[in-house]
């Protein structure tokens, strides 16, 4: 059911009218989610995709996506984690600084992979916003009539209709 | 605001709120069950707190009542204090760190009495046998060697040497141990008896075998024979002369049955006194009973283990299970400041950095627990740099307290360095004034009252880089006296002799060897003055037996001795009066002769 909910959501999501810079934004946001592989600040970074209006499909797409990238993307990772922890020196005092306040230090972020990954993800924001929100342009100026057309579309749709109405009789 | 999702923002601000007033209103008993649930499985016995205050602004933690059982006597509380306050820094709890300035325990007692009993319920039992097992590898080691050092105690010869003194003492009955049946001198009386009657008769049948009154008869025909004879012829002058001839040679005979008579008769008359004989018996019956009395010898290095060997095993098994958790607490080494990790790598940056907890100066009062006769020590001082992790403090923790009340004098001090790879632990603990109750030697009959005298204590306790060394020097003065008068049968004279100790000293240790094994010793110049005392108990004991055993078998030979000397006196009377008559027959017959 939640497989069918999520595929539903993702349809939606290209189907309908739903801002595409929200979608862009949940996006951008939602790659740094799945790059970063320390838990605390995966809270950190789940409260600020909450906090704001965002899309979170294309969050939850984004960081699936960029989780498995980040996977493969380890080595290089660390070492641009290491570059900016050890190599521009002149960050050095701002580290300190956040190293001594209380919480932040559990967020693991004087960790090369975890600072590689938030560096990349940062640095990612503006272009996978931009890529994002040219291809929903594109898919919707070309592809959404189509698809909508799809059997399978309808049948999902006719399925998740019929599921809910079931479940407000019950 | 359109770009904030309110939806999810005020529910979450809502539970977070909730919670934080979860905390204020009931953290105070979630952190007193944590303390609880620390505490017993650090101690292994109950643990209570009356009341615990936390406040959130100020940051700030007080505590009343904090009662910890004592494991070896669940009556008893090992610490009892009365309040305990400290303010902790805000920034270090963020991220997980308890750092204090300065705190404060007042009311500080130990050994109070409890109503209920402290020990743990079957569950948390085993889950603090589970615990010790796991960790406790120095305690570990400490337990095997006391348990040995302990049946080495049990066994030590001085502790059966006086239960046989004692029992001796209470068995110096002269009745059972003289044996009327084996006894030498009552022997020796009737193989003399014996030996006399056997000569008596001897002699009787030699008298008999002499055939004297024949003789004399004979002798008697002979002369009648002469005498009638009238010399008619040459025959009668042949047969006379045979006659006297015969006659000569009776006389001869005569004469030698004499010699024996008068001999026999000199040997009967002098062969009565049997005293030199029995004597010589009847002390050798005294030596074969007084041996019966002999014990043997005391060692005198025993007498100080077994008084006060296993109250120090107990006393450093203490001391090595709060080394041990200090030990446990506070490891040697920090962690390594840099760590390679499968997934990157820590970079450490300059950091005011605070261990997990750290309290500089912890201020203590309170009173000793009250002797027997109501005195207790009030001491104030302070433990410094308490700290999880020493390699972040710069100074050791050190431990400084000091008491007094005009009579009694505690002094406390310790070190506890483990900064860097290796540690090093001192316990210097000196008393004096007190009750000699504290060297909790039971009262008994072979000792003085150890419990009366004034002690003064001196022990230090080191445990350096892993080894263990102990040692304590008592000094027992001012013994009081026994009071005589209560004390009934053989053990008052002990008593006596035990009153004339009234001090002693004693030296213990205990040391860690490098097989791993602990090895304890205690030296004791009370070893000498209660081997001498019960020595000279002994002596005089067995002299007074000794005196009674030869008077009682005196009175028994004495009684055997009349009845066999008034039979041998009859036995005598009548040889002699034999011998006598057979005398004056032949006195005659050689006068009829001569004539």
């Amino acid at each position: 059911m939640f497989a069918l909910k999520m595929l539903k959501k993702i349809i939606v999501m290209f189907q309908s009218d739903i801002s595409p810079d929200q979608i862009a934004w949940g996006f951008a946001l939602g790659a740094i989610l799945g790059l970063v592989p320390n838990f605390m600040m995966k809270i950190c970074l789940f409260a600020v995709i909450m906090l704001f209006r965002v899309n979170l499909t294309s969050a939850l797409i984004a960081c699936t996506l960029f989780s498995i990238i980040g996977f493969a993307a380890d080595p290089l990772l660390d070492k641009v984690g290491y570059i900016f922890l050890i190599n521009i020196k002149v960050l050095k005092p701002f580290y300190t600084w956040l190293y001594n306040l209380p919480l932040v230090p559990f967020t693991k972020f004087n960790n090369t992979v975890v600072m590689g990954s938030l560096i990349a993800g940062i640095l990612l924001i503006v272009p996978n916003g931009i890529f994002a929100k040219k291809m929903l342009v594109y898919y919707r100026k070309n592809y959404r009539d189509k698809v909508a057309q799809w059997k399978l579309v309808k049948l999902l749709n006719t399925a998740l209709n019929a599921t809910a109405i079931i479940k407000k009789i019950g | 605001m359109k770009f904030i999702r309110w939806n999810f923002l005020i529910p979450t601000v809502i539970v977070i709120a909730l919670i934080t007033l979860f905390n204020i209103l009931f953290f105070d008993v979630i952190l007193k069950k944590a303390f609880i649930s620390t505490g017993e499985m650090i101690f292994g016995a109950k643990v209570e707190i009356d009341d615990l205050k936390t406040s959130f602004t100020k940051v700030s933690l007080s505590m009343d009542g904090l009662r910890c059982a004592d494991r070896n006597d669940y009556f008893k509380n090992l610490i009892d204090v009365d309040h305990i306050t400290f303010d902790a820094k805000f920034t270090p709890i963020l991220r997980k760190k308890l750092v204090i300035d300065e705190m404060t325990v007042s009311g500080l007692k130990w050994g109070t009495a409890r109503k209920t009993s402290g020990q743990l319920p079957p569950k948390k039992e085993k889950k603090f046998d589970k615990k010790q097992k796991k960790d406790g590898k120095f305690a570990k080691l400490f337990e095997s060697a006391k348990n040995k050092a302990n049946e080495e105690f049990n066994k030590l010869p001085a502790v059966e040497t006086f239960s046989q003194i004692e029992s001796q003492i209470k068995d110096f009955d002269v009745d059972k141990l003289i044996d009327k049946s084996n006894l030498q001198s009552v022997k020796e009386i009737n193989k003399l008896s014996g030996e006399m009657q056997n000569k008596y008769k001897n002699y009787q049948t030699t008298f008999d075998n002499f055939k004297i009154e024949e003789k004399i008869e004979k002798n008697k025909n002979l002369i009648n024979e002469i005498s009638k004879t009238k010399v008619s012829s040459f025959d009668d002058i042949t047969r006379t002369a045979k006659n006297i001839e015969e006659l000569k040679n009776n006389k001869k005979e005569l004469d030698n049955i004499l010699k024996e008579l008068d001999k026999a008769k000199k040997d009967v008359a002098g062969t009565l006194d049997l005293s030199k004989q029995i004597q010589d018996a009847i002390n050798k019956d005294v030596d074969s009973v007084s041996d019966k009395l002999s014990v043997s010898n005391l060692n005198t290095r025993n007498i100080s283990s077994m008084l006060v060997g296993r109250q120090w095993i107990n006393r450093v098994d203490t001391v090595i299970y709060y080394m041990s958790l200090i030990k446990k607490y506070m490891p040697e080494k920090d962690k390594e400041p840099v760590k390679e990790r499968a997934k990157g790598r820590d970079v450490m940056f300059a950091q005011k950095a605070y261990p997990s907890l750290l309290i500089s100066k912890i201020n203590i009062s309170g009173t000793t627990s009250k002797d027997k006769q109501g005195k207790a020590i009030a001491f104030a001082g302070s433990i410094r740099n308490v700290s999880s992790s020493p390699d972040m403090v710069a100074e050791p923790v050190t431990l400084d307290i000091r008491g007094n009340n005009g009579i009694q004098n505690l002094t406390v001090e310790g070190l506890f360095d483990h900064r860097g790879n290796n540690s090093e632990d001192l316990l210097k603990v000196s008393m004096s004034g007190i009750s000699g109750e504290v060297l909790n030697i039971p009262e008994n009959d072979y000792l003085p009252l150890i419990n009366t005298a004034a002690v003064k204590l001196s022990s230090r306790f080191e445990l350096s880089n892993g080894k263990f060394s102990c040692g304590a020097d008592m000094s027992v003065k001012d013994i009081k006296e026994k009071d005589l008068s209560v004390i009934k049968g053989n053990i008052k004279y002990l008593a006596e002799i035990t009153n004339t100790i009234k001090s002693f000293n004693i030296e213990a240790k205990a040391k860690s060897e490098d097989n791993g094994s602990l090895s304890f010793d205690v030296k004791s110049d009370i070893d000498r003055k209660i081997s001498d005392a019960v020595s000279k108990l002994f002596s005089s004991k067995v002299a007074e037996a000794k005196s009674k055993v030869k008077e009682e078998i005196n009175k028994i030979v004495k009684e055997q001795t009349k009845q066999i000397e008034d039979n041998i006196k009859a036995q005598k009377d009548a040889l002699l009066q034999n011998i006598n008559s057979q005398t004056a027959l032949i006195d005659n017959i050689k006068k009829s002769i001569k004539y």
